[in-house]
């Protein structure tokens, strides 16, 4: 991985997120840094709804679901939001990023 | 290393109150959050903010920087003074060597030189709540990372992108610019600008997110690197409108090929295409050329909205025109219901 960072001029491929692509509750966590409580409190206010039942050691979360939740998580840190209110702040900005896009787009 | 005017960022007076600075540090954290605002910018201006936030907040490091003098202006070439930091009485808890607690994707790791030099880990004020402090003081909020517990992967990171619609039907080699706070072998946190020539898949919609992997904070410790999300949006087209994988085009058609329904050829992103016209196509009327919009699971179409464009006039035209109103008695009117005719 440290190799191909510090290579100026080769081309990194993208890939698209799929709908089976999943990661694990500590995964989650490990990659955004944040403690397990928040995501737990992010599911039982029914932000994330994971696939997989009760246990949080068998939830599945779409890997399409982590930037938005590294949005909440930098919106709960730097502006002092609740979860729910950060949840709410996300959603609308999706909103309005789509309908500016569709404003531009439109017949 | 450029000087910077706190007070300039954060728009207060030099006397302001620490409740005024951190009413303006509240104001403009809700305009300029990069996820929230509207600005081009809002990234460097919340880390700028949150810096100035970081210094003007504290009382010890406030005194310190207002020491510095009224007469530096933002940008301006500075060196700190040989005796800087000397003089304070720093609270407990301070002065502890604590470099190696800024990491990056951590708040505050990538202020500017200028931060870092008076402010940073290992200045006079380094240690307990150095460089990766981060100003949630103002909210007393308990965050997602209250208690940084530290991960050896590295973080994930979303970024956003414009490309140009031919680069989302083809898929095309784009080169994109990023900052991203790196420590350097002496401990210093900066801020190191990234460049990387990234393949974008064709059939991109605006607003999706594709993923870098491996390219978001690198790993500590051996750690593997976080990934990055580039989340596209499409640079203006001056033919093309886009809603989904749809795209639309306005085609200008002369009143004779409307009315005999000729073949056309239409501006499409694969190229131009031949559309026969409908007989006695109108303005406004919206044809569809399935399957010639955005690629994707479920191709999108290009719709063609009509307009007649009249030949430019000329003295031919003109006797033309007339010569039609002669010949084609037709009033485009006549189905418009009028109530009587509105007195002058």
């Amino acid at each position: 991985m440290t190799d191909q960072r510090n290579e100026a001029n080769a081309v990194l491929q993208a890939c698209f997120l799929d709908d089976d692509d999943c990661l694990r509750l500590d995964e989650i966590c490990l990659r955004l840094s944040v403690e397990q409580q928040w995501i737990l409190e992010l599911v039982e206010v029914g932000v994330l709804e994971p696939q997989g039942g009760l246990n949080p050691d068998a939830w599945l979360f779409p890997r399409r679901d982590l930037p938005r939740v590294l949005a909440m998580a930098r919106l709960v840190a730097d502006l002092g939001v609740n979860v729910t209110g950060a949840a709410i702040i996300v959603e609308l900005v999706e909103e309005r990023r789509r309908l500016l896009a569709r404003l531009r787009g439109g017949p | 290393m450029q000087f910077k005017d706190y007070y300039d960022v954060m728009g207060v007076a030099r006397g302001a109150t620490q409740d005024e600075i951190k009413r303006a540090y509240r104001k403009l954290a809700r305009k300029f959050h990069p996820d929230v605002s509207k600005e081009k910018d809002a990234e460097d201006r919340f880390k700028e903010l949150q810096e100035a936030y970081e210094v003007l907040k504290d009382a010890e490091k406030r005194a310190a920087y207002d020491q510095l003098g009224q007469n530096w202006r933002q940008g301006q070439e500075f060196r700190p003074p040989p005796d800087w930091g000397k003089g304070f009485e720093f609270t407990a808890g301070r002065g502890q060597p604590g470099g190696a607690k800024a990491g990056p994707g951590q708040q505050g790791a990538d202020f500017s030189d200028f931060f870092s030099e008076l402010f940073g880990a290992r200045s006079p004020f380094g240690g307990a709540d150095a460089a990766g402090a981060s100003p949630h003081a103002g909210f007393q909020s308990t965050g997602p990372r209250g208690g940084r517990a530290y991960a050896a992967a590295g973080q994930d990171h979303v970024a956003r992108v414009e490309i140009d619609l031919e680069d989302a039907f083809r898929g095309g080699t784009r080169t994109i610019e990023l900052r991203t706070p790196e420590i350097t072998a002496d401990g210093h946190v900066t801020s190191k600008p990234r460049t990387l020539r990234v393949s974008i898949p064709a059939g991109v919609v605006e607003g999706q997110q594709i993923r870098l992997a491996g390219q978001g904070s690198a790993g500590i410790g051996g750690g593997p690197a976080g990934d990055l999300y580039l989340e596209i949006s499409f640079r203006a087209h001056p033919l093309f409108k886009v809603d989904g994988r749809d795209v639309t085009v306005q085609l200008p058609v002369a009143p004779w090929e409307a009315a005999l329904g000729e073949s056309v050829s239409v501006p499409t992103l694969g190229g131009s295409v031949d559309m026969k016209l409908p007989i006695g196509a109108r303005a406004g009327q919206r044809l569809r050329l399935r399957g010639r919009g955005l690629p994707g699971p479920t191709p999108g179409d290009q719709y063609v909205t009509l307009t007649i464009a009249l030949p430019p006039d000329s003295p031919q035209s003109r006797e033309f025109f007339a010569r039609m109103k002669q010949e084609l008695p037709f009033d485009p009117r006549a189905e418009l219901v009028t109530g009587g005719r509105a007195s002058a």
